[in-house]
């Protein structure tokens, strides 16, 4: 896995003729939703590379780990803070062609959370499977 | 004196090392990420129930209800910004940033 820029499946310049595999992207939330803008900007981010999805170019997958699990957690009501609940727009991000959510164990186990509390049902990984999912990345998006 | 922690204990050592150093009987309020600290049955628990055996302990309830917290610590104060404000006029505020 590379950060930024692999060569292996990157654009395609002139006229070739081939159409390049789709760069397999992971939005890696690991921030709580209200404390800082982090999850915010993952939203809006998820919601452009929907865009790219559509086009073949990408391949979106989301993990939540560590403080991220609490992005999705159900009962959200910031309504006294004055924002928007952040944890509406997930359910709807199968809409933009985003599809394939994965959420670490241990994070949920630690706060005491399991898929029933959350508003989306990802696929619940353990540490070992986290590791294959971030293997398999082209690029990994910190949020 | 009165000891505020904005962070979530699961990603920062801040109530651990405010907890370390607060004298007993001084109140502790959490608010923003602070708050998770005060879920109920989270790996955190123990931490909190020891330090409701020194000290009062508030959470700020506009920032509970916001990250949909349902269960909290037995014995954990809900206050609202009001009941904030009267704390921090009781008590010389150390931020425990």
């Amino acid at each position: 896995m590379e950060a930024v820029e692999p060569s292996e499946h990157g654009p395609q310049v002139g006229g070739a003729g081939e159409v390049a595999p789709p760069r397999k992207v992971l939005v890696l939330m690991r921030k709580a939703p209200y404390g800082s803008l982090y999850n915010w900007e993952g939203l809006q981010t998820l919601l452009i590379m929907g865009a790219y999805k559509m086009q073949g170019k990408v391949d979106v997958a989301v993990a939540f780990v560590d403080d991220g699990v609490y992005a999705i957690t159900q009962g959200q009501d910031p309504r006294l803070l004055g924002v928007k609940a952040l944890a509406k727009t997930y359910p709807a991000l199968p809409d933009f062609e985003i599809e394939r959510f994965y959420v670490d164990e241990q994070s949920l186990a630690d706060r005491n959370l399991t898929l029933n509390d959350l508003v989306i049902k990802p696929e619940l990984l353990d540490g070992a499977g986290m590791a294959r999912l971030l293997e398999q990345q082209d690029a990994v998006l910190p949020f | 004196m009165l000891f505020t922690v904005n962070k979530s204990p699961f990603m920062s050592g801040n109530l651990e090392s405010c907890l370390r150093v607060a004298p007993a009987g001084t109140p502790l309020v959490l608010y923003e990420d602070g708050v998770y600290a005060a879920a109920a049955g989270t790996r955190v628990q123990g931490l909190v129930r020891e330090a409701l055996a020194q000290h009062p302990v508030y959470v700020l309830e506009a920032d509970v209800k916001a990250r949909g917290i349902e269960r909290l610590i037995e014995g954990v104060r809900v206050i609202d910004y009001g009941g904030f404000v009267e704390l921090v006029e009781q008590h010389p505020v150390v931020p425990w940033l």
